[in-house]
């Protein structure tokens, strides 16, 4: 059974901003199909009563105070970044027409 | 001796005696890694001018700082100040950390000395260090084979004798895997223990750091220099930090009545078996224990880890560093940026993480696998109740081929089976090397409870020395 076709490929390209050519598409599907059925066995688990996981259940965890810090220099952030201009960081353009943002 | 075969104890007696000075470790280091090197490929890159400075520069300091001259290689996806950090990934391929990680600091403080960064699966994405954008490591033991992964490069580095010790991360057994694959030590401590402040992120409910040693004492006392809580992880554990030691006394060591369901080879079974025995002789007590829903680990970890991966590496969008494939507007500058920037894993890992997080997914996979992981995590809670530790294999097979596997991503997962449910509930575990057969190594996993790792120290160093294990690569 395919869990996953091309239109819900092209979703999550989108989604997650990635792009792949047709023949990585057609590479691809068996793939991604072949892991999620293999996993879909989990779905036979009574679960009814459990409460979901998200991290270890260690309790010492803690915030640290919200206060502001100096982090970088702006120096080190220009070294890191290629696209540093005049104090800022340089992006193509985001909207082209109006109505186009994206 | 060749100092370079000599565990760090040895080696940091020889370099307070002034047997041997800190630079001179290094040749010694730096020449085995030009015998080496061509034909494991462990590193990505190397440090030997700062190495050397630093080297000359700590035999005019202090000799009892702890770890005065000894020599690390780091994953490439732990940042140390003005070193390349690929990851093993074309997107990060030019990027320098602007910053020490907080387990780099404590080494560089306590006189550590880095060698070089290694390689590893990129973004940590694989078991067998052949999804790197650069270079495939092989195996030191039969460089036909991997040296499994992610953190191949560290473990093929300590095993080879190219590094002292190294540090790798472990979200799914990227430390402990490798250990077993390559014949060394591999310590993944307690979820928490080690701060992660500069570990690039994967899933960030399972990253652990771990360190590889030649001996379980070299694990234990570069643990015990590198842990302590750090406010710029909010998940470090703010806890009282005591030196862990062996624990004092006989421990009662679990088997997993399940163990048959996961596909073991025979002949690590019987490695099994034997070190079990050894460990019984030594007065240490075998008792039987159920983990009914440890089988689930594998789908409910690689659910998990898609989706934290998909959500950590939106990131990656070519706009603040790393690659940028400039197109047109934004929206197709992150696209192309991407597309070309991650490989097929990753590219893999992000879609399915993306489908089971998306809107008409997320109850049936996402969360499902959440609820299992509490299943899984419960079975462990109940476990300890009974036993001080766990005993299983690392791997459920030797070290594979180089090929055999990569191009199919389930048979790559499989490789997990048996270390995933460790990061599940964020349990400590170590590799210990138990065996050789046909020319390859065989590792044991010992697992405990949250923050009992004395425990795995009292049964590591019974099962090291009780069986013989020698490492002439």
């Amino acid at each position: 059974m395919r869990i996953i076709d091309k239109e819900t490929v092209n979703k999550i390209l989108n989604l997650s901003r990635l792009s792949l050519s047709e023949e990585e598409k057609e590479e691809l599907i068996p793939q991604l199909n072949q892991v999620l059925s293999h996993f879909k066995s989990i779905n036979e688990i009574d679960t009814s009563s459990v409460e979901p996981m998200f991290h270890p259940p260690l309790q010492k965890l803690s915030l640290r105070k919200d206060e502001s810090k100096k982090w970088f220099d702006r120096e080190v952030l220009e070294k890191i970044s290629p696209f540093f201009e005049k104090g800022f960081v340089k992006v193509p353009k985001i909207i082209e027409k109006k109505d186009e943002a994206i | 001796m060749k100092p370079f075969r000599l565990p760090l104890s040895e080696t940091l007696k020889l370099l307070r005696e002034e047997k041997i000075s800190p630079l001179e470790l290094l040749t010694e280091y730096k020449n085995r890694v030009k015998e080496k090197e061509e034909n494991i490929d462990a590193y990505l890159s190397f440090n030997w001018d700062e190495a050397e400075r630093r080297a000359k520069e700590l035999e005019r300091e202090e000799k009892d700082l702890p770890l005065y001259g000894i020599p690390f290689a780091i994953k490439d996806n732990i940042l140390v100040k003005n070193l390349l950090n690929t990851c093993g990934s074309k997107i990060l391929e030019n990027f320098i950390a602007p910053y020490d990680a907080f387990v780099i600091e404590k080494i560089k403080k306590y006189g550590g000395i880095i060698i070089g960064k290694t390689n590893m699966d990129e973004f940590a994405m694989g078991s067998s260090t052949e999804n790197s954008a650069f270079k495939v490591t092989k195996n030191p033991w039969d460089t036909e084979r991997v040296p499994g992964g992610s953190s191949g490069g560290s473990a093929a580095a300590v095993a080879s004798d190219m590094a002292l010790v190294a540090l790798g991360s472990d979200t799914g057994g990227s430390v402990r895997q490798p250990a077993s694959f390559c014949g060394v030590v591999g310590l993944k401590p307690t979820y928490g223990l080690l701060s992660r402040f500069g570990l690039v992120a994967f899933a960030s409910s399972l990253d652990q750091i771990g360190i590889f040693g030649k001996k379980v004492e070299d694990t234990f006392y570069v643990l015990n220099l590198i842990q302590g809580h750090d406010e710029r992880d909010s998940t470090s554990l703010d806890i009282n930090y005591k030196n862990i030691e062996p624990f004092d006394g006989k421990l009662k060591i679990g088997i997993i009545k399940e163990i048959n369901k996961f596909g073991i080879e025979d002949i690590i079974v019987k490695n099994m078996e034997e070190s079990l025995k050894a460990l019984e002789s030594m007065g240490h007590k075998i008792v039987e224990v159920s983990l009914p829903n440890i089988r689930n680990s594998l789908p409910v970890y690689y659910l998990v880890a898609f989706a934290e991966a998909s959500s950590n590496l939106a990131r990656y969008d070519g706009v603040r560093y790393g690659l940028r494939v400039e197109s047109g507007n934004l929206k197709t500058t992150y696209t192309e940026t991407r597309k070309r920037g991650f490989g097929k894993e990753v590219k893999r890992r992000i879609l399915l993480g993306t489908f089971v997080l998306s809107s008409g997914y997320y109850e049936q996979w996402y969360l499902k696998a959440s609820k299992v992981r509490r299943l899984i995590t419960n079975d462990f809670e109940e476990a300890f109740k009974k036993v001080d530790v766990l005993f299983f294999p690392t791997s459920p097979t030797l070290p594979f081929k180089i090929g055999e596997r990569i191009e199919d991503p389930l048979k790559m997962y499989l490789a997990d089976v048996m270390t995933v449910p460790v990061n599940l509930s964020g349990i400590p575990g170590i590799n210990i090397p138990t065996g050789v057969y046909n020319g390859l190594p065989v590792g044991m996993q010992i697992v405990s409870n949250y923050l009992e790792e004395s425990k795995i120290y009292r049964i590591a160093l019974d099962l090291e020395r009780s069986i013989p294990f020698e490492r002439k690569l």
